[in-house]
C-alpha cells in the first residue's frame, strides 16, 4: 500500500462519532442528545464523503491514512469508498426520522455504537479490528440498557443467541485465518489489504476457516436455514436499530472482504452453494410472504427476499455481477429503510402497531408518506427509471452464466415481492380512512426532507445511472483484482 | 429530424415529473395550469411526430433511429438508449399522442374538483411517457421499461377511488396477473440475452438488412420456442388473453377515461404489438404460431360469449375489446401483421370512442329513439338464432358465470400457491418454534391459518374461497 490518502478522514470520522457516542450516553434531555447526535454524525458523513471522494482517486487501489502511529488500522478502497458514505448517511437519515418518543440518549447512543463499529469494520484493514468491530456491533441488541428502554421489547432470545454464535464464529474464523497467514510481522498477517495472506488455498485448516466464516456469515445474513430469525426481530424488537443492523449487510461485506479474497481456492469450488442459498432464501422468503399480514413481518420477508441476491451477485465472480450486487446493496439499503422509517413514523402516529386486517386508508391524511412508501416499495423491486431497475439488470446479465437458474428466478421473486409490496401499501394507505386515521398529520418538514433525499437519489441514480453505477464498478473491479491476485500467489 | 423521437417521448415524461415536483413541495397548480401543461405537451408531441411523418415521407425513409449512447455500463455490459419510429411504430406513436391528449382535454371536465385531479394528470403522462417509450423502444431492454410503467400506472388508476374497498381490491388483483405474465416478458428477455448476446431489434431480426416487416430470427428453432412462448405469456397479461383475461372487467373500477385509454385504445394493445415486433421469432417456430392462434381464438369465442351476457355498458365493451384482441391475436399468428396493425389502430379509436361515451349511452339512446319517432328495431337475436335453444340457454348461463373462468384459475392456478405458501408458513412457524427452543407453540398453525384467512378480506372473494379449501 504505497500510496496515501491526503488526510486521515475515517480515523477523523470515526472519532468524532465515538467521542459525540459517549457524549450521547452522558446526557440526560432527549432533545440535546438528539441535536448533539445529528451534529456528531453529520460531521462523520462528510469525513466519510471526503473517504468516498479520495478511495476512487486512487484508481482502484487501497489508499492508508497519513498518521505517524496506528497506520495500516483503516484504508480506503473503492468498496469502503462506496459503503462508508452510504451507511453513516443512512444513520443519520434514520436519527432524524426517528419517531421522537422512541428517542432517548440511551436509545441514541446505542444506534451510534452500531454506526461506530458498522463504520470501523468496513474501514478495517487489520483481520482483528474487522472482527471486533463487527462483533462489537450487537453490543446494544444484546445489552439492555439501550433499545428495551423504551416501548418496544428488546430482541427474541433466539435472535440474540444466533447473532451471538455468528459472532463467535467469525472470532473464531479470523483467528483461523490468522494462524494461516504468512508474514513476517504479525502486523502484517493481521493487514488485510496484503494478498499474501492464506499460505495453501486447500488445506484443512483453511476448509474449517472458510466453513467457519460461512457459517457466521450464513447467521448473520439470514440466509436459509437461518432465516427465522428475521422475522420475529423485526416484528417484536427495535424496528429502526435494527433497520440498520440488518442493512449494514456486514455477513455480505465479510463475503467480500475475507472469504473471496483471503481463501480464493476453496471460495471457486464451494461458493457456489452459497450463491444458491441466496436465492433459495429469495424465493423462501417471497413465498412466506403470501400468507403473512403483519406489516413488520412483511416488511422483513421483503428485506430478506431482496437482499439474499447481493449475496449471489457478489460470488458470482463476475464484474457485471459484482456491480449489479453492489447497486443492489444501495438499493436494497436506501429502499428498505425508508419502507421502516414511513413505517415507524405511522406506528408512532397512531400509537399502535399495526395488524394489517384490514385497509386503513392513511393516503387521505398522509398523501407524502404514502408516496414515498410507494417509490421507496418499488424501486426496492426494480420499477424502470429507478436505481433498482439498473440493479436487477446489472444483476440478470452478470449472473446468467454463473446462475442461469437466477433468469428465472429473479423474475418471479421480484413479482410476487412488487405483489407484496402493493399489498403492503393498499393495506396501510388506501381505502376508506377510520376517525382516528383521519387526524394524523403528513410527513413534518424533517421527515420531509430526509425522505425526499432518498426518493431522489433513487430515481435520479434511475435515471442517470452512470455516476452510481461507476463507483461499484471501480469497487467490483478492486474485489476481483483482489482475488485474482491471492489466487495467483496462492497457486 | 431523429431528435424529435426524444421529444415525443420525454416531454410527457417530463411533464409529469413538474407536476409531481409542485405537488411534492406544496405548490398548488390550478387545475386550469395543469390541463394547460397537459394539452401543450400533447399538442407539442402530436405536432413533432406529424413532422417527423412528413420528413420521413418527403425523403423515402422506412426507419428512423435515436441513439442517446448508452445508459449505464459495467465491465463489458452495456445498456444502450435506442428509440426508433419504424412503419411498425409510427401509427402506434401517432395514436397515443393523439389518444392521450383527447383524453387528457376528456377528463378536465369529467374529474373538474375531484381530489385526485392532480394525481390523475400526473399518472396519465406517467402512462403517456410510458406508453411512447414502449412504442418506439429499440429493444427489449427498453421495452420492459415502458411495458412496467404502463401496467403500473393502469393499476394505480384503477385504485383512483381509493376510498372505496373494491376498486382497491381490483387494483391488486390486476397487478397481480400484470406481474404473472410480466415473468414471461422479463425471463424471455433474459433467455434472450442468454441465446443471442442481445436484445436490440436489429441485431436479433435485421442482421440481413431490411426494416420492420422484414428481417429473420437469429436463433434456432428450440430457442425461438421457448423464448416465444415466454414472450406470448407477456403478452397474454396486457392484452387480456385467456386464461388471464379475468382482470379486465375488474378493471373497470377506475374513472371511465382511464378505462378508455388503458382498456380500449392503448395498453390492451402492448401485447399486440410485442408479438408484432416479435414477429420474426415467433414466425419462425410453428409451435409458437400455433399457440397465438389457439389463444386467440379462445379468448375470441370467450370475450364474444360473455360480452353478450354483461349487464353494464362498461364491462360489456371490456369484453367486446377482449374479443377483438383474440382475433388481432389470431391474425398476427397467421403472419398478417399489416392486417393486424390496421385492426389495432382503428379497434383503439372506436373503443375509445365507445367507452367516452359510455356515461352518456342512456342519454343518447333516448335521442335516437326520439329521432326515430319511437321506432327503434329491436337488438340483438342475430347470431343466438342460429344456435339450438336448448344450448342457447346452457351458453347463456356459461356466459353469466362469465365461463366459470375465475373458478378455474382459483382451482388449477392461484390454489396450489396458496397451499404451498399456507403449508411453508407452517413448516417455518414449527421451525421457529424449534430454534427457540421452546414447546411448538400452539397458537402457530393457528397463526397461520389466521394470516390466511386475513386475506379473504383482503384479496378477492375467489381466492379466498381457494384458501379456505387450503386451509382445512
Amino acid at each position: 500500500m504505497s500510496e496515501k490518502m491526503l488526510f486521515p478522514w475515517i480515523s477523523l470520522g470515526i472519532t468524532i462519532l465515538a467521542v459525540t457516542t459517549i457524549w450521547t450516553w452522558r446526557q440526560s434531555s432527549a432533545e440535546k442528545a438528539r441535536r448533539g447526535a445529528t451534529i456528531g454524525l453529520l460531521a462523520t458523513f462528510l469525513t466519510m464523503l471526503a473517504t468516498g471522494l479520495e478511495a476512487f482517486r486512487g484508481h482502484g487501489n487501497p489508499l492508508a491514512e497519513p498518521l505517524p502511529v496506528g497506520e495500516g488500522v483503516f484504508s480506503a478502497d473503492p468498496l469502503n469508498g462506496l459503503l462508508l458514505p452510504l451507511y453513516s448517511g443512512l444513520t443519520l437519515g434514520m436519527i432524524v426520522l426517528a419517531p421522537r418518543r422512541k428517542v432517548t440518549p440511551r436509545w441514541l447512543s446505542g444506534l451510534l455504537i452500531l454506526a461506530v463499529m458498522t463504520l470501523t469494520a468496513y474501514a478495517a484493514n487489520n483481520l482483528a479490528v474487522f472482527a471486533l468491530a463487527w462483533t462489537a456491533t450487537l453490543i446494544p441488541f444484546l445489552k439492555r440498557h439501550f433499545f428495551s428502554q423504551t416501548e418496544e421489547h428488546a430482541l427474541p432470545p433466539a435472535s440474540r443467541i444466533i447473532l451471538t454464535v455468528s459472532a463467535i464464529l467469525l472470532v473464531c474464523g479470523t483467528i483461523l485465518l490468522i494462524m494461516l497467514s504468512a508474514g513476517p510481522t504479525l502486523l502484517e498477517r493481521l493487514s488485510l489489504s496484503q494478498p499474501r495472506i492464506v499460505q495453501s488455498g486447500e488445506s484443512l485448516l483453511a476448509y474449517a476457516a472458510f466453513t467457519t466464516l460461512l457459517l457466521a456469515i450464513i447467521l448473520r445474513k439470514g440466509l436459509f436455514p437461518a432465516h427465522s430469525w428475521v422475522a420475529p426481530s423485526f416484528e417484536n424488537g427495535p424496528l429502526i436499530p435494527l433497520t440498520l443492523l440488518f442493512n449494514g449487510h456486514l455477513g455480505a461485506f465479510a463475503l467480500a472482504r475475507l472469504v473471496l479474497p483471503l481463501l480464493p481456492g476453496i471460495s471457486n469450488t464451494a461458493l457456489p452453494l452459497v450463491g444458491d442459498l441466496g436465492l433459495l432464501t429469495a424465493g423462501l422468503a417471497a413465498v412466506l410472504a403470501i400468507s403473512e399480514r403483519s406489516p413488520r413481518r412483511l416488511l422483513a420477508l421483503l428485506s430478506i427476499s431482496q437482499s439474499s441476491f447481493i449475496v449471489t451477485g457478489l460470488e458470482s465472480s463476475n464484474q457485471d455481477a459484482v456491480a449489479g450486487a453492489l447497486v443492489h446493496w444501495q438499493v436494497v439499503v436506501v429502499a428498505t429503510s425508508v419502507l421502516t422509517a414511513v413505517y415507524a413514523g405511522i406506528e408512532a402516529r397512531l400509537g399502535t402497531p399495526l395488524e394489517g386486517r384490514s385497509l386503513l386508508g392513511l393516503a387521505r391524511s398522509a398523501p407524502r408518506l404514502a408516496v414515498f412508501f410507494a417509490i421507496a416499495g418499488l424501486a426496492l423491486v426494480g420499477l424502470p427509471l429507478t436505481l433498482g431497475f439498473v440493479a436487477e439488470d446489472l444483476l440478470l446479465h452478470g449472473t446468467l452464466e454463473t446462475h442461469p437458474q437466477l433468469g428465472f428466478i429473479l423474475p418471479v421473486v421480484t413479482a410476487l415481492n412488487a405483489f407484496h409490496i402493493i399489498r403492503l401499501f393498499a393495506t396501510i394507505f388506501l381505502g376508506r380512512p377510520s376517525n382516528s386515521a383521519l387526524t394524523i398529520p403528513d410527513a413534518l418538514p424533517r421527515e420531509r426532507w430526509v425522505l425526499t433525499a432518498a426518493i431522489v437519489l433513487l430515481i435520479l441514480g434511475g435515471l442517470f445511472p452512470a455516476l452510481l453505477v461507476r463507483l461499484p464498478v471501480d469497487a467490483a473491479e478492486h474485489i476481483l483484482k483482489t482475488v485474482l491476485s491471492s489466487a495467483t500467489l496462492s497457486h | 429530424m431523429e431528435y424529435l423521437i426524444g421529444i415525443i417521448v420525454f416531454l410527457p415524461g417530463l411533464v409529469s415529473l413538474l407536476l409531481g415536483a409542485f405537488w411534492l413541495l406544496g405548490i398548488e397548480l390550478s387545475e386550469r395550469m395543469v390541463a394547460r401543461l397537459t394539452g401543450l405537451c400533447y399538442l407539442i408531441s402530436t405536432g413533432s411526430i406529424l413532422i417527423l411523418l412528413g420528413m420521413m415521407l418527403q425523403t423515402g425513409q422506412n426507419e428512423v433511429r435515436l441513439s442517446l449512447g448508452n445508459w449505464f455500463e459495467a465491465g463489458e455490459y452495456h445498456f444502450p438508449l435506442l428509440l426508433v419510429i419504424d412503419r411498425l411504430s409510427m401509427p402506434l406513436v401517432m395514436l397515443s399522442t393523439v389518444l392521450v391528449g383527447v383524453i387528457g382535454a376528456f377528463s378536465v371536465r369529467y374529474l373538474h374538483r375531484d381530489p385526485g385531479y392532480h394525481r390523475f394528470f400526473i399518472l396519465l403522462n406517467i402512462f403517456g411517457f410510458g406508453i411512447t417509450l414502449l412504442f418506439t423502444a429499440g429493444s427489449f431492454d427498453m421495452i420492459i421499461g415502458g411495458w412496467e410503467l404502463v401496467g403500473l400506472t393502469s393499476v394505480l388508476l384503477i385504485g383512483f377511488f381509493q376510498y372505496r374497498d373494491e376498486p382497491v381490491r381490483s387494483a391488486i388483483r390486476v397487478f397481480l396477473t400484470y406481474r404473472v405474465c410480466d415473468i414471461g416478458l422479463l425471463t424471455g428477455v433474459a433467455l434472450l440475452h442468454h441465446y443471442a448476446g442481445t436484445a436490440i431489434f436489429t441485431q436479433l431480426f435485421n442482421a440481413t438488412g431490411g426494416t420492420w416487416p422484414q428481417g429473420g430470427s437469429t436463433l434456432g428453432n428450440g430457442a425461438a420456442t421457448l423464448v416465444g412462448l415466454l414472450l406470448l405469456l407477456g403478452a397474454m397479461g396486457k392484452a387480456a388473453q385467456i386464461p388471464f383475461s379475468g382482470w379486465l372487467p375488474r378493471a373497470m373500477e377506475g374513472p371511465t377515461p382511464s378505462s378508455a385509454i388503458f382498456y380500449g385504445a392503448l395498453s390492451v394493445h402492448a401485447g399486440a404489438y410485442l408479438l408484432l415486433r416479435a414477429q420474426p421469432l415467433i414466425g419462425s417456430s410453428k409451435v409458437v404460431t400455433g399457440a397465438v392462434i389457439v389463444v386467440g381464438l379462445l379468448t375470441a369465442i370467450h370475450g364474444t360469449m360473455v360480452g353478450r351476457a354483461c349487464a353494464d355498458a362498461k364491462t360489456a365493451i371490456g369484453y367486446a375489446a377482449m374479443a377483438q384482441l383474440g382475433i388481432i391475436f389470431v391474425e398476427i399468428g397467421f403472419g398478417l401483421q399489416w392486417i393486424a396493425l390496421l385492426h389495432i389502430t382503428g379497434h383503439a379509436v372506436v373503443r375509445t370512442l365507445q367507452f367516452l361515451r359510455a356515461p352518456s349511452m342512456l342519454h343518447d339512446h333516448h335521442r335516437i329513439h326520439a329521432a326515430a319517432g319511437g321506432h327503434l328495431g329491436e337488438t340483438g337475436n342475430h347470431f343466438e338464432l342460429i344456435i339450438p335453444r336448448r344450448l342457447r340457454s346452457w351458453l347463456y348461463r356459461l356466459a353469466i358465470e362469465q365461463g366459470h373462468h375465475d373458478t378455474l384459475i382459483e382451482r388449477l392456478g392461484i390454489g396450489p400457491i396458496i397451499r404451498l405458501a399456507a403449508f411453508l408458513t407452517k413448516v417455518e412457524a414449527r421451525w421457529t418454534a424449534i430454534i427457540i427452543a421452546q414447546a411448538p407453540n400452539p397458537a402457530a398453525p393457528l397463526s397461520s391459518r389466521n394470516s390466511l384467512r386475513s386475506m379473504k378480506r383482503f384479496q378477492i372473494d375467489s381466492i379466498n374461497r381457494t384458501m379456505e379449501r387450503a386451509d382445512v
